[in-house]
């Protein structure tokens, strides 16, 4: 009788659930996932992984908030940093909290204030305008290689300050599979990655270096901080890299599924044609839609009850920031694309304190981009079925096969 | 009822209701007035929900923490004395009549 009175107090048990979100079926489609999760309740149990998981909107947006009860001191990924073995140090910034990560953060957004991003618009939109003039004379193209691809691999580090070479994009880009595999479990598809990180291992850490930022780039200004005291010394390499791994691919995802949804709804398409401020609007709607960075983990600072459920302290939750994002609870016709629709609480992109340093980025990047396009281009046609590229965290398009034909 | 009112550059007003919004952002942006963006949704990233306020009402707002007035410096349309962000203005009763303008740019 006591033990059922106390577990009366103490809320119920998280159901367990036989979920593996990293299978390769799931990857392709997590949707079905996802709604069983949220049937399952506020927290259900993933016992194959030995984490809880969270898919409910309501019960989500509240969490990322609460960095004091849901720490992201535990790491980003399934795994515990803090316990030894962990394939990589800490995050300064996205594996801390306050007070440290406040420090970090406040000097972070200074160099990233809005007012230093938009100066970067003007080199932006001539390379904007250079690649869509480029696109709309091949009128076929991939809308993820030849496109945003090229487009966020041209812009992105070239603000950083990360110098050109051949292998550059690339690299990168395998640095960012590596990132969002590595936040998944230790699978087939981690290893994989990881062997062909392994070859580039010198660049990369060669590339984290204070000599490799060229002047005036965001990455000096962030040695540059550390030299004012702002931040420590040996942090700043840390905080370059965390941009070099997650900077790019996030940012190519989330254009490349926009222009997936414009091309199989032409009415939308439209909608951009008589108003371009309308970008960011279906930038917003592609990120709710596909949420490149599907899920984040927080570890629990002690006991919480969830909506009635009981999570015990010190554990790893995976929040599933896409399932929320299509939430029937949360948002009307969920699974609709709809470049007007009322986005804001869409969790894309996090919540809190914790809430991604590089969205202005992102939106600028995505935005001059898809006006480029939109002014040229009357019609945006998918000539074929688009391809995933299967990552443990990351979602993203593998191939785009599109059409323009020119306005 | 707090009724607040915004003013755009070109000086068409547009009051209502933001009784139950959170902050002055969520129920601008609720009633989609073009000109609060509030990209970041009040996680202060984004500086895209600057306002004016109307002088009078200066000092009955929360005051301005750190990190607001960091961001202030950095919004589209150059912060004056009477700038703030809109998304760290909560909702309450004490706003009723309370008179915003819109900046020319927010982004």
């Amino acid at each position: 009788m006591s033990d059922l009175a106390s577990a009366d107090i103490a809320g119920r048990t998280a159901p367990a659930l036989d979920i593996d979100p990293y299978a390769d079926a799931v990857l392709e489609s997590p949707f079905e996932m996802h709604a069983a999760l949220r049937a399952a309740g506020p927290v259900g149990w993933l016992q194959q992984y030995g984490v809880y998981a969270m898919g409910r909107h309501k019960d989500i947006m509240p969490a990322l908030k609460d960095w004091e009860t849901f720490s992201s001191t535990g790491g980003s990924g399934l795994g515990d940093i803090r316990k030894p073995g962990a394939w990589r140090p800490g995050s300064p910034i996205v594996e801390v909290d306050p007070p440290q990560h406040t420090k970090v953060r406040t000097a972070l957004q200074r160099i990233l204030s809005p007012a230093v991003i938009r100066q970067w618009r003007q080199d932006f939109e001539a390379e904007a305008e250079r690649l869509a003039d480029e696109i709309v004379t091949q009128r076929s193209f991939c809308g993820v290689r030849d496109f945003s691809e090229t487009f966020v691999a041209t812009t992105f580090p070239a603000a950083l300050g990360l110098a050109d070479s051949p292998e550059r994009r690339e690299n990168l880009f395998l640095l960012g599979a590596l990132n969002f595999d590595g936040q998944g479990p230790k699978n087939e598809r981690y290893e994989a990655t990881q062997r062909k990180a392994d070859l580039i291992w010198d660049w990369y850490l060669d590339s984290m270096k204070r000599e490799a930022m060229v002047p005036g780039g965001f990455g000096e200004k962030i040695f540059q901080a550390a030299d004012a005291g702002e931040i420590e010394q040996d942090v700043a390499p840390l905080l370059v890299r965390s941009f070099l791994r997650g900077g790019l691919d996030t940012t190519s995802s989330m254009i490349s599924a926009a222009l997936w949804y414009l091309a199989k709804d032409p009415a939308q398409w439209q909608l951009l044609r008589d108003d371009p401020s309308r970008v960011r609007g279906a930038l917003e709607e592609a990120m709710r839609l596909e949420t490149p960075i599907q899920n984040v983990c927080r570890q629990t600072m002690r006991e919480v009850e969830i909506d009635g459920v009981t999570v015990p302290f010190d554990s790893k939750i995976l929040i599933i920031l896409a399932s929320a994002n299509r939430d029937p609870e949360r948002w009307e016709n969920p699974d609709r694309f709809d470049v007007t629709r009322q986005t804001m609480g869409h969790l894309a992109l996090g919540n809190g304190v914790h809430m991604c340093i590089g969205q202005m980025i992102a939106r600028l990047e995505g935005e001059v981009l898809l006006k480029a396009l939109v002014s040229r281009v009357s019609a945006l046609e998918l000539t074929g079925e688009p391809t995933r590229a299967l990552n443990n965290n990351l979602r993203s398009l593998a191939t785009l096969p599109l059409a323009v034909k020119a306005a | 009822m707090p009724m607040i009112t915004f003013v755009r550059p070109d000086g068409e007003r547009i009051a209502f209701d933001a009784g139950g919004a959170e902050t002055v952002m969520h129920a601008a942006v609720g009633r989609q007035v073009a000109g609060i963006l509030g990209e970041c949704g009040g996680s202060m990233t984004c500086a895209t929900c600057h306002v004016f306020v109307e002088p009078e009402w200066l000092d009955r707002l929360p005051p301005i923490s750190a990190a607001e007035d960091e961001l202030l410096d950095a919004t589209a349309t150059e912060r004056r004395d009477n700038s703030r962000l809109s998304c760290q203005i909560p909702v309450s009763e004490a706003l009723d009549g309370l008179v915003l303008e819109l900046p020319e740019a927010q982004i």
